[in-house]
């Protein structure tokens, strides 16, 4: 599916910057969130920077990132992937 | 799979003496919705389906809601239900224009238009301020001209509009008349403004009786074309393209282009030629929502209230479907040249949400 991933401006010039994600760098456009300092955060869909992220969200969606992956992988409780969701929803209780 | 490694399509043509031989289309899409929404409450999933998905996530989550309430016999106010609907329209527009003015001039080697782009994205969720920027954009950056007249050119007209070439937009329109390659006769996918209860329910039956449905999806038993094409297929406009450069990669861009005209000077579309959804069983339904790319499907199954099933077919599954039109489209082009050029043509003009490679091998 159309994944995004959150990857950090380590290198800018112009719409062009150096991004890198779990020490992958890659070249991203950045048109359509114009410049952003080095240390951004941004969303990457198909080499192009979507939308900027704050650290929270940049940790939110690489978390979920490790869910998907988990996921693909067998692993069968994914809750770890979603605490903060399940920490502010009433839980369900044991039959 | 690796989650943090960009997912890929690749179109893999092989060739001898200028004849395609092999067709193949390798994915590593894969998302695993049944264990990703497994168990998961009504908003435990709106959210989770959410957090999974960057392009059409308005179009998922509106998805994944339509679909839990039709399970649920739940009826969302219809205040509510037009502002679903307008959210993933908008959402439907700003790819459209990111498709037209980004990603058609980056293959094409010309500038791209990033700032019109943005000022759509900038419009957020409010239908009045997006459809006054999308006149204003579309009238100044692309047509050249007021989009509601625009859209009543006929054939003649709208080859001066390329010819004269007065935006960029109508200048890649002029190069690709005549330049791609024409579509065989194409099963296409009913919008859903003109789905009832007996599509839906065929449509789940099928999901139901095929575990590869969601890779591998067939309407009628058919590979099926899913897009602005298939909902604006019947316009003057396109006719006339189809007269003056057939049946081609241009004709979906110019879908596109037609229905950012119609939404700069339209009324608003009623929620249920967005979003639909239809019970189709016992705590069991369908939802069919439009985006940019293509009708999208949901499938809930609900137990107490929780997933018991997911199922999700996204359009470019229908539209890169193996044995489907693209097949035919590069099978016929001569040459490995050739195929390279229409295989980059066409499937820009069917806009995967993904990125997409071309392999070429000439034997």
């Amino acid at each position: 599916m159309c994944l995004g991933v959150p990857m950090r401006v380590v290198e800018g010039c112009g719409w062009s910057a150096v991004c890198e994600a779990r020490g992958v760098r890659r070249t991203v456009n950045l048109a359509l969130v114009d410049e952003q300092p080095v240390g951004t955060w941004v969303l990457v869909v198909q080499g192009t920077a979507r939308e900027v992220l704050t650290d929270e969200d940049a940790q939110r969606i690489e978390r979920a990132l490790e869910g998907v992956e988990a996921a693909l992988q067998g692993e069968r409780d994914l809750s770890p992937y979603f605490e903060d969701l399940i920490a502010r929803l009433p839980r369900r209780r044991e039959a | 799979m690796n989650a943090l490694a960009p997912q890929r399509l690749t179109v893999a043509l092989r060739t001898a003496r200028g004849q395609a031989t092999e067709f193949e289309v390798r994915s590593t899409r894969r998302f695993p919705v049944q264990s990703w929404t497994a168990d998961a409450t009504a908003t435990e999933a709106v959210r989770r389906i959410g957090m999974a998905f960057a392009l059409c996530r308005g179009a998922q989550r509106a998805a994944c809601q339509a679909a839990i309430e039709a399970a649920s016999a739940v009826t969302m106010s219809p205040a509510s239900a037009l502002e679903r609907a307008w959210a993933v329209a908008g959402e439907l527009l700003r790819e459209h224009a990111g498709n037209l003015l980004l990603a058609w001039p980056r293959i094409v080697g010309e500038e791209e238009q990033p700032v019109p782009v943005r000022a759509l994205l900038a419009s957020g969720g409010n239908p009045a301020l997006l459809q006054d920027r999308l006149r204003g954009i579309l009238a100044e950056d692309v047509l050249g001209t007021d989009p509601a007249a625009w859209l009543l050119q006929d054939g003649d007209r709208l080859q001066a509009w390329c010819t004269q070439a007065a935006t960029a937009t109508a200048g890649r329109f002029a190069r690709w008349r005549g330049a791609t390659a024409s579509a065989p006769a194409v099963c296409r996918l009913p919008p859903v403004a003109r789905w009832n209860r007996n599509t839906a329910e065929a449509m789940a039956a099928a999901l139901r009786a095929d575990s590869d449905f969601g890779q591998r999806p067939t309407w009628r038993g058919e590979p099926a074309e899913t897009g602005a094409i298939a909902r604006v297929g019947l316009h003057p406009l396109l006719k006339a393209w189809f007269e003056i450069s057939g049946d081609d990669a241009a004709a979906r861009m110019l879908a596109r282009l037609i229905e950012l005209a119609q939404a700069a000077c339209a009324p608003l579309p009623a929620p249920e030629a967005i979003v639909r959804a239809w019970a189709t069983g016992p705590g069991c339904s369908l939802a069919a929502v439009e985006t940019s790319r293509g009708l999208l499907l949901h499938a809930v199954h609900l137990v107490q209230g929780r997933i018991a099933d997911y199922r999700i077919v996204a359009p470019t599954e229908w539209n890169f479907h193996p044995q489907g039109m693209l097949r035919a489209v590069l099978g016929a082009a001569p040459g490995a040249d050739a195929c390279r050029a229409q295989a980059q043509a066409w499937t820009l003009a069917l806009d995967p949400c993904v990125e997409c490679d071309v392999e070429l091998a000439d034997a």
